[in-house]
C-alpha cells in the first residue's frame, strides 16, 4: 500500500513539474498579454507577482513530491498537514476552474478544451493522491 | 538562540500573519483596486482575483501553523527545514519585490498610507528574518 502510495505520490510531484512547463505557454495562448494592457502599472505588477508565487508553489510542490516522498509520508502530524494543505489546494482550484472563472471567454477550439480536460484531470488526480497522503498520515499518527 | 524564545518568535510571527490578512482586506478598497480593474478582460480579472485568494489563504495557513503548532516547525526534521525554508523563501522574496519591483507612485496620500509602504516590507523582513532563524536551528539539529 505504502510503495503504491509512494508511487502515486512521485508521479504527481512529476506532474505538477509538467503542469509548470506547460504553464510557461498559457501567457501566449490565453492573450494575457493584451488582458492586462489596459490596465494600471500596480495591477499589471500585482497579477506577474501572484502568478510567479503560484507558479513557485507548484515547483515546490512538485520538488517535494519527487524527491520528499519519505518526508510527506512520514506518519507526522506536519506531513498529515502539509499533504492536507496542497489537497485543500487543488480541490479548490477545482472549484475555482467550474463555478468561477468566465467560461464563455475562454478559447473554444478543440486542443483548448482538450488542454482544459486534461488539466481539470490532473488537479483532481493531484488533489486524489495528496488526500490520500494525507488520510494515511493520520491514521499513522 | 534557544528552542523555547524561536517557538515564542515563531508564535509572534503567526499573529502577525494574522495581523497581515486583516489589514490585507482594507487594500481593495485603500487602492481602488476595482476601479483599477476596470481596464482588465473577464478572464484576467478573475485570475488576479483567484491568485490573490491563494495567497491569502497561504498567509493565513502559515499564520496558523506558527500560533498552533511552532513545536511541528521547530522539530529538526527534514520537512521541518523543508517548510520553514518556503516560507523564509516567500517572505524574503516579498520583501525583495515589495522594496525593488511594486510601483509605488499611485499610492493615495497620507500618513497612514505612508506608514504602510515602509511598514509591510518591514513585516515581510520580519517574517523572514523568523523563518531564516527557524531553518538554521531545523539544519543544526538535522547536522
Amino acid at each position: 500500500m505504502t510503495t503504491l502510495l509512494e508511487m502515486a505520490l512521485r508521479g504527481v510531484g512529476a506532474g505538477h513539474l509538467a503542469l509548470c512547463a506547460g504553464s510557461l505557454f498559457i501567457p501566449s495562448a490565453l492573450g494575457w498579454k493584451q488582458g492586462l494592457a489596459g490596465a494600471p502599472t500596480l495591477i499589471r505588477q500585482m497579477f506577474w507577482v501572484y502568478a510567479a508565487y503560484v507558479f513557485g508553489f507548484h515547483v515546490c510542490f512538485g520538488l517535494l513530491g519527487l524527491f520528499g516522498t519519505h518526508l510527506l509520508l512520514d506518519g507526522s502530524m506536519l506531513a498529515a498537514l502539509v499533504c492536507g494543505f496542497v489537497c485543500v489546494y487543488w480541490v479548490a482550484r477545482l472549484v475555482v476552474q467550474f463555478a468561477y472563472f468566465d467560461r464563455k471567454s475562454m478559447p473554444r477550439a478543440g486542443r483548448y478544451r482538450l488542454a482544459e480536460a486534461g488539466l481539470v484531470l490532473a488537479f483532481a488526480a493531484f488533489a486524489g493522491v495528496f488526500g490520500w497522503a494525507c488520510a494515511f498520515n493520520l491514521g499513522a499518527a | 538562540m534557544a528552542t523555547e524564545t524561536l517557538e515564542w518568535a515563531v508564535r509572534a510571527a503567526g499573529l502577525g500573519h494574522f495581523a497581515l490578512c486583516a489589514a490585507s482586506t482594507h487594500i481593495p478598497k485603500a487602492l481602488g483596486l476595482k476601479r483599477q480593474f476596470a481596464g482588465l478582460s473577464p478572464l484576467a480579472r478573475q485570475l488576479v482575483v483567484m491568485q490573490a485568494g491563494y495567497t491569502f489563504a497561504l498567509v493565513l495557513v502559515i499564520g496558523l501553523l506558527s500560533l498552533a503548532g511552532p513545536g511541528l516547525l521547530l522539530d529538526a526534521t527534514p520537512l521541518a527545514a523543508c517548510v520553514s525554508g518556503f516560507v523564509f523563501a516567500f517572505w524574503f522574496s516579498r520583501a525583495v519585490l515589495q522594496l525593488t519591483y511594486v510601483d509605488k507612485t499611485d499610492r493615495p496620500p497620507g500618513l497612514r498610507y505612508s506608514v504602510a509602504v515602509w511598514g509591510f516590507p518591514a513585516m515581510f523582513l520580519g517574517f523572514a528574518a523568523t523563518f531564516g532563524l527557524t531553518l538554521a536551528h531545523n539544519i543544526r539539529g538535522l547536522a
